[in-house]
């Protein structure tokens, strides 16, 4: 590939789209519209990657079931049977239509709820990590988490008013603040970073240009 | 040609913000600031040689969510291409195996380009796509117990994450720990930095993702931009100053007001 179609020709598409957007976001400029032009066209590419998704984990199961990859190409033929039936009821039945949305609901759904659920369990280690004293920031971080289990737990809140009170003015006054500073943190760098991609400064994105 | 009402000041802030930016950019060659270097980008040659001696492999994603042209995850899932684009690099460089998981199809074409760029570069044929990118889906819990199961089934010494996370975070960072995979993880949804700097080795905390890039490339101009970024950070603590003793001396929400033009 070009050093033109590499680097040069992305970099000036980026400047060009970027710079119209910001100018369509901040005046009225009337009759060029075509921001929503712009976004239908990421919807669509989005859209027709899902394709190359296909066709990547079609491959790579095929693959498997090929090479009778050890303990896993029974699994890869339970996969593609489903991704074919729900591509042919969704073909032919429309994505709308009770057989398609039963093939759904009755997999994908309850295997997420599932899932979900068991988030408490994922946590579980996490909890068990933060709950050791290490340092002052460690025991700093014990006591609060002690306080707010306290004041989330029945007995805290039916008996420990005081708990409550500091466990509620620990989330709306500490936490809240110390997140909106991240969240500020973040939108400064979400700036910073859109100036560097509009000044083509940020390249690191691109084909060829990391040169560790 | 008007300005639209309510975007006045925050035109005129960008303006600051992209002066300033321009501006450390074009005297770089003149003067550098010391950047902090972020623990999270330095440690990337060490997880990979981590892989390298044990003869593990490096598994990499940037998340399942969301989409390129998403405005709050978009540039996330660039800042985790950017990482990326420099590992594998280094993992072909030091003969490491590399698995990603993709769950955003619209970054499959550029991560395919940088892997076959990262053979190229070192002479070497380019292997099957499907041996290292590995779409498992779009859906949340379906791509993280695939996720979950490749982890258990491949055990990678090392586990890079950068981008959007969801829900998934909890299980994402412990199938790592469960395989002993030293982690490197970096979000820009604040709801789940905890889980990640309690459970993960290293964490990228939301605009350090950003940041990522400019250090990576190592480029004088870029690394220079991020001194803009302190120095914006620094209008804004000075416009939170000003707003809080503003009002609690006068009761009146000038700054907010003049924020919202």
């Amino acid at each position: 590939m070009s050093y033109f179609l590499r680097r040069t020709a992305p970099l000036w598409l980026t400047t060009i789209i970027s710079v119209y957007l910001f100018i369509n976001y901040y005046f009225n400029i009337g009759g060029l519209q075509i921001e929503q032009l712009l976004l239908s066209f990421a919807v669509v590419i989005t859209t027709a990657s899902l394709g190359l998704g296909l066709i990547n984990l079609s491959r790579s199961h095929i693959l498997r079931i090929q090479r009778m990859q050890k303990g896993q190409w029974y699994y890869s033929i339970i996969l593609l049977v489903s991704m074919i039936v729900t591509i042919v009821a969704g073909l032919f039945y429309g994505a709308d239509s009770s057989e398609f949305t039963l093939l759904y609901d009755s997999t994908v759904s309850p295997l997420g709820s599932t899932l979900m659920s068991l988030f408490i369990v994922w946590l579980a280690p996490g909890a068990f990590r933060a709950v050791r004293i290490k340092n002052v920031e460690s025991t700093a971080l014990i006591i609060t988490l002690m306080i707010i289990l306290i004041g989330g737990s029945p007995i805290g809140s039916a008996y420990l008013l005081d708990s409550l009170t500091i466990s509620s003015w620990l989330n709306s006054v500490l936490n809240a603040a110390a997140q909106r500073g991240l969240k500020i943190t973040i939108g400064i760098g979400l700036v910073i970073l859109g100036i560097r991609l509009l000044s083509g400064l940020e390249k690191t994105y691109l084909k060829g240009e990391i040169t560790e | 040609m008007l300005l639209i009402e309510g975007r006045i000041t925050g035109l005129i802030l960008l303006i600051i913000m992209a002066f300033i930016s321009i501006y450390m950019a074009l005297i770089a060659e003149r003067w550098s600031p010391q950047i902090r270097q972020l623990a999270g980008i330095s440690v990337i040659p060490e997880l990979i040689g981590r892989c390298a001696e044990l003869g593990k492999p490096l598994h990499f994603t940037t998340g399942q969510g969301g989409s390129l042209a998403e405005t709050e995850v978009g540039p996330q899932i660039m800042a985790g291409l950017s990482v990326f684009n420099y590992v594998a690099r280094l993992c072909v460089k030091n003969g490491v195996k590399l698995i990603v998981s993709v769950g955003q199809t619209d970054t499959m074409g550029l991560l395919q380009e940088y892997v076959r760029d990262a053979y190229t570069a070192e002479g070497l044929p380019v292997p099957d796509m499907e041996e290292i990118l590995r779409f498992h889906s779009r859906n949340q819990f379906a791509f993280i117990s695939a996720v979950s199961g490749l982890m258990r089934r491949e055990l990678p010494a090392s586990n890079i994450v950068i981008g959007p996370i969801w829900a998934e975070s909890a299980q994402l960072v412990c199938s790592g720990l469960e395989v002993g995979a030293m982690q490197l993880i970096g979000t820009a949804r604040t709801s789940h930095i905890p889980f990640f700097a309690i459970l993960s080795d290293y964490v990228l905390m939301g605009e350090e993702i950003y940041a990522a890039g400019a250090q990576l490339s190592g480029d004088k101009q870029t690394t220079n931009t991020l001194a803009a970024q302190d120095v914006s950070k620094f209008i804004s603590i000075l416009l939170l100053i000003i707003g809080v003793v503003f009002f609690t001396m006068t009761g009146n929400n000038f700054i907010k007001n003049l924020l919202g033009m």
